[in-house]
């Protein structure tokens, strides 16, 4: 485990990225499809849509909830790096690019979104 | 010797996997540990090697999961007492550990790597290119083209030492065929346009040649033409 860190987490941190960028699109594609379902209810009327949306009213949903934006917050970062280096900035700072402004500013700007929106699903505060 | 501390060589041969005892000093290479059990153990053990100083590129195989040169690698750096090696991955295994680099210089050949120039020697000086300066040092070994995830699903990729080498060839000013190449390159399943920037070619290479970097300014280059 250790050995696998050491690899993913120093010269292979831009497969690293590469991974979370392919397994967050696919997430967001998934909740995309989801998300089009439930709008498509509105089709049979205000009750088939509230009753589609009492389904996401679970604390499994709520949770969910926290995880998809922790998905969109690593893509978007993680894609900005990408574009960057597309365009020519940061081919030699990209492991930093990826663990300062992709992981360690997404963890911040995630707490400043997660937090709040913890405390008032699931703690209705 | 008998203080040196013990390896287990883990060989992945053409018949299935095969370990093996070795007691190594801090100081040898996988290649050192290759050669002893070829010597003491197994002398039918396959592999192949030819400068042991880095420049040749003959002994890359996978040392650890990560495609490595044989002669450069110490087997203390490794920090594990059990060492794995296999035959470099995406390219036909001809016994043990050798392999056959044949796809890899399909590709080469692909991208026209001759310098093709009007035939006089009016520029038989290049003037120095920083961008190109820490470029030239392939040693064609294949390690970057083992360790591309793109090439794992895309046989038809050129792969980041073709490509690499044909912008050298772009940027050479005595070559006239720069335009050709660049439709090589550009092509959609094979080209440029298929790697996905993950590293991998720029962490492996053992003369630390910026591959991706090189991939980039290519994709640059299509896209501006």
């Amino acid at each position: 485990m250790n050995a696998l860190l050491r690899k993913y987490a120093g010269p292979f941190s831009g497969m690293l990225a590469h991974l979370i960028q392919r397994i967050t699109g696919l997430l967001l594609l998934v909740y995309l499809f989801l998300h089009v379902r439930t709008i498509y209810a509105l089709r049979d009327g205000p009750q088939a849509f509230d009753r589609a949306v009492a389904a996401f009213r679970t604390p499994l949903f709520h949770l969910l909830e926290i995880a998809l934006l922790g998905a969109v917050i690593l893509h978007a970062l993680n894609g900005v790096r990408i574009t960057l280096i597309d365009l020519g900035a940061g081919y030699e700072r990209q492991r930093r690019l990826f663990w300062i402004w992709s992981v360690g500013a997404g963890a911040l700007i995630f707490l400043a979104g997660a937090i709040p929106l913890f405390l008032s699903s699931m703690l209705g505060r | 010797m008998t203080n040196s501390p013990q390896y287990e060589i883990r060989v992945t041969r053409s018949a299935g996997i095969r370990s093996y005892r070795v007691a190594l000093g801090a100081r040898m290479t996988v290649l050192d540990a290759l050669f002893s059990i070829q010597s003491h153990q197994d002398s039918s053990l396959a592999f192949r090697c030819a400068c042991r100083v880095g420049m040749c590129g003959t002994c890359a195989m996978s040392i650890n999961r990560v495609p490595r040169l044989a002669c450069k690698t110490r087997i203390s750096a490794l920090d594990s007492s059990v060492v794995t090696l296999a035959p470099l991955p995406h390219l036909p295994v001809i016994q043990d550990l050798v392999v056959s680099l044949a796809p890899f210089f399909e590709q080469w050949k692909r991208i026209k790597p001759a310098l093709r120039g009007p035939g006089s020697a009016e520029l038989a000086i290049v003037p120095p290119d920083p961008e190109t300066s820490r470029k030239r040092d392939c040693i064609t070994c294949g390690i970057c083209y083992a360790a591309c995830g793109v090439k794992a699903s895309h046989a038809d990729y050129l792969g980041p030492a073709a490509i690499n080498k044909a912008f050298l060839r772009i940027r050479d000013p005595r070559d006239l065929a720069g335009r050709e190449r660049l439709k090589i390159l550009n092509d959609e399943w094979s080209g440029v346009w298929r790697c996905h920037t993950q590293f991998n070619c720029t962490a492996v290479c053992p003369k630390k040649i910026d591959l991706t970097g090189s991939i980039g300014r290519i994709k640059r280059m299509s896209f501006a033409s």
